[in-house]
């Protein structure tokens, strides 16, 4: 199948689960319950899989599409053209890629989130290792160190501090095997393959119990990761200062963690929550859609932080 | 203070009093790592007396009455901060001297002189490359490497998680580090291609807790680790450590690690920088037999590298004691026992790493020294400086191609360098070799007033070199000393013939000089 359409309607009671197959948070489709009513009395969601189907969908109509990830977390060009065959007045994904994909008609909101359910790694993870580089790019054989933030950092971490290093592919780094020991590190270096984009990787980490150590990006801004508050947010030429002022306080890394632990968890189960509902309620009112009010927002200051 | 170890099973063992000195101020994993073991290492060869405070020594050993007094010393000195007297003479037991020191350390020159006014007769060492790096002091070197530390190296029986470990200095080397040549190369390949975990050596800027047990619990969860003897190719303590915590030690092939028991594939591996790629993938392909040769490795060090095996400073004490006038104690064999042969014996006690990088480029330089090929002599010192950034032997031979060259100022400025290093760690004189030499290049830079006092300084001290700079400088005013001061420092030219033939042109220009200024 490549298209399922989904009619929804307010909800009285309940809350949807959506299959897992489809990839959708639950907390988007809050406040909405399977419908059978009329099209102008509910909202038609296409969700549109990765992969190309043998159904025609000429004479076929939705209001908004989801388009699913696929493995890597991204969504593809074939996708967003079919939302665009649907009339689709707006384009939702968990994708990573939707805010840079060429293509689309019409407005697009990514939901910073898991492509898919999460769960967490079971049983009690030790943490062995101080530090972990994992994924390609740290690298310190014929690179140059200006070109990227994973080359500048690596030099100057490995001739500092324990390291446990796997260089190995994006899509390897994003194994089962890979989660598993990066769990089992203290800090966790990692960005984005997209620069200033989100990554799922990002929650995951820190979900796991790992303190974020990474450079600065808007989409995690966006989310709330603050430098020094929740994550570290290094250069090259700071990264042995801060990462050595974390190590040695078990307790700086114990708050770090558990702030960005909770941050996670906010946003795993409330990311995207009420928009397809708001989304329709807009376009109902014939206002602009916009996810105020979410978990996207950053947190509030401390008042501390608000006087200086 | 003083600690004892009454140990009344072990009457029949000769009495050690053993002058640890004071251990304040010591980074805690040197400590744990190098100090302590020895303490406690001693005591399966000797009831050991442990002395710290220097104005307890002679008070104790008249108690005691010891058989040897050993002094320790750490990595630049001995840590006895007592009157540098001859205690072989006030005691009348022998002395003998224990260093952890690394034989390229610039503290040499202060360490060996501190030791011949302590009335030492052996210095015992855990640096395997000692002999090649010690002079004129060459014979009193025996040595002692590193054993087995069970409370930090042992079977923890952790699961194996880690393919392969890269913990120590060297491994992430870039720029002019090449002080581990081996390792810069392969912790580079292998860091593209396998899961590896590494730790740089912990410094007091940025330490971290791999140290102690947690350092031997990570080794422990290691299938292979890596380990190799530097660039003079000297027997660490990681050889040990790796195999002592059931992991599989990987080591370049090296004289020193054949010659004490290590045999590839037999209870290690060797690899080259071209073949270990191959091999670390082959044997993480087999871990059953991977295990199997790791606890073969494990047997083998437990067995033959333990405190119990070092035996050579209980045999050189026996030797000694039944040692006649004309008869010198040789070492032929690391884990063999010490031999008596006649002073005029041209046997050589062993040396272990002159096939090293370092040695190798030593030599090729002091060969083209006496070729006359100042500028290829030059380009091995360079060579050998970058294997060894702060040794004083290339710099030493730097000084003597600039002097080749008629270039008295640049040889000033290596030989300036040298004696201030020797100053920082402690020399309370001047090396007799670099002394002579820089009083010959202040002569001929035209620097007559500096080289006649430098020449008049430490009157006690003599060389064959530096009796004829003094001789130069002074003329008839110098009455030359018959007794020659040892030097840490081998020099470039082979016979005296050899430097009177370099020094003619030289000590005519001076002459020249001094004449001229005497008539105007």
């Amino acid at each position: 199948m490549s298209v399922l359409f989904l009619p929804f309607r307010r909800a009285t009671t309940g809350a949807i689960q959506p299959s897992p197959t489809w990839k959708i948070p639950p907390a988007f489709l809050a406040g909405l319950e399977p419908s059978s009513d009329a099209p102008g009395e509910s909202v038609c969601l296409a969700v549109i899989f990765p992969t190309q189907g043998t159904r025609s969908i000429a004479n076929e109509r939705a209001d908004v599409a989801w388009l699913v990830p696929d493995t890597l977390g991204t969504v593809n060009a074939w996708q967003v053209a079919q939302a665009g065959r649907l009339g689709c007045a707006a384009v939702f994904s968990t994708g990573s890629n939707l805010e840079v994909i060429e293509g689309l008609s019409s407005p697009a909101f990514q939901i910073l989130n898991f492509p898919g359910t999460w769960l967490p790694l079971p049983g009690k993870i030790e943490k062995n290792y101080p530090v972990g580089l994992i994924g390609s790019g740290f690298s310190t054989v014929a690179v140059d160190s200006t070109a990227s933030w994973r080359a500048g950092i690596t030099e100057p971490v490995l001739q500092t501090f324990p390291v446990f290093s796997w260089q190995t592919s994006e899509e390897e780094a994003r194994s089962p095997e890979a989660r598993k020991l990066r769990a089992e590190c203290k800090l966790i270096f990692l960005d984005s393959p997209l620069p200033g984009a989100f990554c799922p990787e990002f929650l995951e980490v820190v979900l796991d119990g790992c303190c974020l150590v990474t450079t600065s990006n808007p989409a995690l801004h966006k989310l709330g990761f603050v430098d020094g508050e929740n994550c570290l947010m290094v250069t090259p030429g700071d990264v042995v200062s801060k990462c050595a002022a974390v190590l040695d306080n078990a307790e700086l890394l114990e708050n770090l963690t558990s702030g960005a632990q909770t941050l996670a968890l906010q946003i795993v189960e409330n990311s995207g929550r009420n928009w397809l509902l708001h989304w329709w309620m807009a376009h109902l009112e014939g206002r602009e859609f916009s996810p105020d009010g979410s978990p996207t927002q950053p947190p509030r200051l401390p008042w501390w932080k608000r006087w200086f | 203070m003083t600690e004892s170890k009454p140990e009344p099973w072990a009457v029949s063992l000769p009495r050690l009093l053993f002058v640890t000195g004071s251990t304040h101020g010591i980074e805690e994993y040197f400590y744990l790592s190098a100090v302590h073991p020895w303490v406690e290492g001693l005591g399966h060869h000797f009831q050991v007396e442990v002395v710290q405070d220097a104005a307890s020594l002679e008070p104790v050993a008249e108690k005691f009455a010891p058989d040897l007094v050993v002094f320790f010393g750490a990595k630049y000195h001995l840590l006895y901060e007592g009157p540098l007297l001859n205690f072989r003479e006030r005691l009348g037991v022998p002395v003998a001297a224990l260093t952890l020191m690394d034989a390229h350390s610039t503290a040499r020159e202060g360490f060996f002189v501190q030791v011949q006014q302590l009335g030492v007769e052996a210095v015992f060492t855990i640096d395997t490359g000692m002999r090649e790096m010690a002079g004129d002091f060459e014979p009193l070197i025996f040595y002692c490497p590193w054993f087995v530390n069970e409370k930090m190296s042992r079977d923890f029986a952790l699961p194996k998680t880690v393919p392969l470990a890269l913990i120590g200095d060297g491994f992430v080397a870039s720029g002019d580090d090449w002080r581990y040549p081996w390792r810069r190369e392969v912790g580079r390949r292998l860091r593209e291609k396998f899961l590896v975990f590494t730790a740089p050596r912990p410094t007091k800027n940025h330490s971290h807790k791999l140290v102690g047990a947690e350092y031997g619990k990570m080794l422990n969860r290691s299938w292979l680790a890596l380990a190799c003897g530097a660039s003079r190719h000297i027997f660490m303590k990681k050889n040990l450590e790796i195999p002592a915590s059931r992991s599989c030690l990987v080591s370049e092939p090296n004289e020193t690690l054949r010659h004490l028991g290590f045999r590839d594939e037999v209870n290690c591996l060797f690899a080259t920088a071209d073949d270990i790629e191959e091999k670390c993938r082959a044997w993480l392909s087999q871990p059953d037999r991977l295990l199997e040769l790791t606890d073969r490795g494990r047997t083998f060090v437990l067995e033959n590298h333990h405190a119990r095996n070092r035996t050579v400073m209980a045999d050189w004490l026996a030797l000694r004691q039944r040692l006649s006038p004309g008869d010198r104690i040789l070492q032929t064999e690391v884990m063999g026992p010490l031999k008596i042969v006649a002073t005029d014996d041209p046997t050589e006690s062993i040396r272990l790493s002159s096939q090293s990088p370092f040695e190798q480029a030593m030599e090729a330089a002091r060969e083209n020294w006496r070729r006359a090929a100042y500028g290829e002599c030059e380009q091995f010192a360079q060579r050998a400086q970058t294997l060894l950034p702060h040794a004083t032997e290339p710099q030493f031979l730097l000084a003597w191609a600039a002097l080749g060259q008629d270039l008295p100022e640049v040889a000033l400025m290596h030989l300036r360098a040298i004696l201030l290093r020797h100053v920082r760690r402690g020399a309370i004189r001047p090396d007799p070799l670099v002394w002579g030499s820089y009083i010959l290049a202040l002569a001929l830079a035209g620097l007559e007033k500096e080289a006649i006092l430098f020449a008049q300084s430490f009157p006690e001290i003599s060389h064959p070199l530096l009796e004829r700079a003094r001789a130069a400088v002074l003329g008839a005013a110098w009455q030359e000393t018959n007794v020659p001061t040892p030097s840490v420092l081998h020099s470039p030219w082979e016979t005296v013939a050899e430097l009177d033939c370099f020094l003619a042109p030289g000590l005519d220009k001076i002459r020249l000089r001094q004449l001229a200024i005497a008539s105007s």
